[in-house]
């Protein structure tokens, strides 16, 4: 089993296959070896490492993605199809969800950034600026002058 | 105030724009706001750059300048082009022919050029010149009249790919011709190779001390006259990685060749029709994808014969009278994931667009690992396709067909209705939200190849 320590302060314990889909938690334990000391994560707060705990439980079984998978993935077109589970663990409010990207992020769990990514991808697809703006609180700080600039650089693709 | 979409980092924030394909969402996210705006143009938003004249345009100042101005000091657009695709089907006007010498400076970076339907007396000359210039290209795409076609050996090509319908041209393939040169050359790279016009002959041989291999194509269409045995030419042979293949009438003898037999056998994907099929199963073939667009499917066809148990993509076409056949489909290939059905129905026909859907539906709902279902309807009383809608998300209201992810829905007019299902809440089979063309192509893309998209790099 293995501790970790959020930022305010609360403890998990968790199966070692749980905490290793963090590639972060794995090289930790890779390096100090056996031991009960438990693995402090000043950037995660214990709200977020649980929903992020129970995306690990639910893929512990699953093969770690390797680093030619990793390196194919960036030349390949990219899908934003979500697995039905992810789809349906991933339905959380707005700031839960940059939370969980973060803490993917940080935490090295790219299977979860890539969920997490291509849900905020799929808000953002078929919407108006001022719809994306509205949705996501964005404050337009362009002059009017800017926003003429960029309606004209981009109206031989209008029609597209 | 909590954490919000601009507080993530730039690198998570760039992670998430990758995932945006379509140039309209790109541009919208690029115009919320100056952080993003900063993020997106330079390296995405021009990415693919496309230029249809195919809709009509009603901005027309810009584009009247033609392509010239995207090529101009200063713009913003040539840095980031990955991909330049033109669309007619248009006579090109002479403003809208690409500047050859401005290309290369302008667009350093062009991997992809694809041109489709343009008809113009100086085109492929000014392609001709471009290729000579553009030494990082990867993918070639014509399908327009391409007489006079010099690409330069140099080139590295990943993707080569003519298809001439407009003209009766007769285009050799030979070991002293510009196109028999340059497939010579192309021998290390090429993967996806497709050559179709009605006079292409082919006339690379074996010679001594030259090994005539494609070893690295997986995907090969040659659409050309037959092959004369004289040539000592075995598909076999020379194209030993093909996966796909494309075959029609001049070559179904040359085909069924005994030296080409391994070929055959070692295909998983064909396009041709149904007798195609059935020879390729009966000579040891185990296809995972068929692709029957040039006949119809009839009742006189032995599906049972024709698709093996484990089929996962399959296109077909059908007459509307006929679409009783398909309910045996199911139980002939039960392992389909991908089903693309093409429905051409007369003018006085009794089928009507909502029975035939309804049809659809049905037939659908029979399979356990559907994943992706696409159907085109030819001729059918220029229906109203958006009123329609219903019918097809009715699918996953009723829990039905609970593997399927994605659907779309086109007509006569060429404009596609794409659909994705989406789980919004923890329970239930989730709901069909319509999603745009460009996304839906990008699904139908995934779910119809999918074993060669996963290992595309």
């Amino acid at each position: 089993m293995v501790n970790l320590v959020t930022s305010d302060n609360e403890s998990f314990t968790v199966e070692k296959a749980v905490a290793s889909r963090s590639v972060l938690i794995k090289n930790m334990l890779e390096d100090v070896g056996e031991s009960d000391q438990p693995i402090p994560l000043p950037n995660v707060t214990a709200s977020v490492l649980k929903k992020v705990l129970e995306y690990c439980d639910h893929h512990k079984n699953e093969p770690m993605p390797t680093s030619e998978d990793l390196a194919a993935e960036d030349t390949r077109k990219r899908t934003t199809d979500i697995g039905e589970w992810d789809q349906k663990f991933i339905q959380v409010d707005q700031e839960m969800l940059f939370e969980i990207i973060l803490a993917a992020n940080y935490l090295d769990i790219k299977p979860l950034l890539d969920v997490g990514c291509k849900t905020v991808a799929n808000m953002i697809k078929g919407k108006t600026p001022e719809e994306i703006r509205k949705l996501f609180n964005i404050v337009n700080d362009f002059t009017p002058e800017e926003e003429a600039q960029i309606k004209k650089e981009n109206e031989w693709a209008e029609d597209r | 105030m909590g954490l919000s979409l601009t507080g993530l980092n730039e690198d998570v924030l760039l992670h998430t724009i990758s995932y945006l394909n379509t140039f309209q969402s790109l541009l919208s996210l690029a115009s919320t706001c100056r952080l993003l705006h900063k993020l997106v143009v330079p390296e995405y938003l021009y990415k693919t750059v496309f230029l249809p004249l195919s809709r009509p345009c009603s901005k027309t100042e810009a584009l009247e300048r033609g392509p010239r101005w995207l090529f101009e000091p200063g713009s913003t657009v040539g840095h980031a082009a990955r991909s330049l695709t033109l669309r007619g089907p248009y006579m090109l006007r002479d403003s809208w022919l690409l500047p050859a010498e401005a290309v290369p400076q302008a667009m350093p970076h062009l991997s992809h050029i694809a041109i489709t339907d343009y008809l113009h007396s100086g085109l492929i000359a000014t392609v001709s010149e471009i290729l000579a210039r553009q030494p990082h290209l990867i993918s070639l795409s014509l399908k327009c009249a391409f007489r006079g076609l010099e690409p330069p050996p140099t080139l590295r090509l990943h993707t080569f790919d003519l298809y001439d319908w407009t003209s009766d041209a007769v285009y050799i393939v030979g070991h002293h011709t510009p196109l028999g040169v340059f497939l010579l050359s192309q021998r290390q790279t090429l993967r996806h190779l497709s050559l179709h016009a009605i006079n292409i002959e082919w006339e690379l041989k074996l010679t001594e001390g030259e090994e005539l291999v494609w070893l690295h194509v997986t995907e090969l269409e040659l659409d050309i006259s037959s092959i004369d045995p004289m040539c000592y030419f075995h598909i076999a042979h020379a194209f030993p990685s093909v996966q796909h293949y494309h075959t029609t009438e001049p070559q179904r003898s040359w085909i069924a060749q005994q030296p080409n037999l391994p070929f055959i056998r070692r295909l998983e994907s064909l396009s041709g029709e149904w007798e195609d099929m059935k020879h390729a199963l009966d000579v040891g073939a185990r296809l995972r994808r068929i692709i029957v667009s040039s006949s119809d499917l009839t009742e006189g066809i032995d599906l049972e014969a024709c698709l093996p148990q484990s089929i996962q993509g399959l296109t077909l076409t059908i007459q509307a009278q006929h679409c009783q056949v398909l309910e045996v489909l199911a139980s002939a290939a039960p392992s389909l994931e991908y089903l693309a059905i093409n429905i051409k129905a007369g003018w006085h026909s009794p089928s009507n667009t909502q029975k035939i859907l309804q049809y659809i539906n049905a037939v659908a709902s029979r399979f356990a690992s559907l994943r992706y279902l696409s159907v085109s309807l030819y001729w059918v009383d220029r229906p109203d396709l958006t009123a329609h809608s219903d019918t097809f998300t009715g699918i996953a209201a009723a829990g039905s067909c609970p593997s399927l992810c994605a659907i779309s829905l086109s007509g006569s007019d060429d404009r596609e209705l794409c659909w994705r299902r989406i789980f919004d809440s923890r329970d239930g089979h989730g709901r069909f939200v319509q999603v745009s063309e460009e996304d839906g192509e990008e699904s139908r893309k995934y779910y119809d190849w999918p074993w060669v998209y996963e290992n595309e790099n």
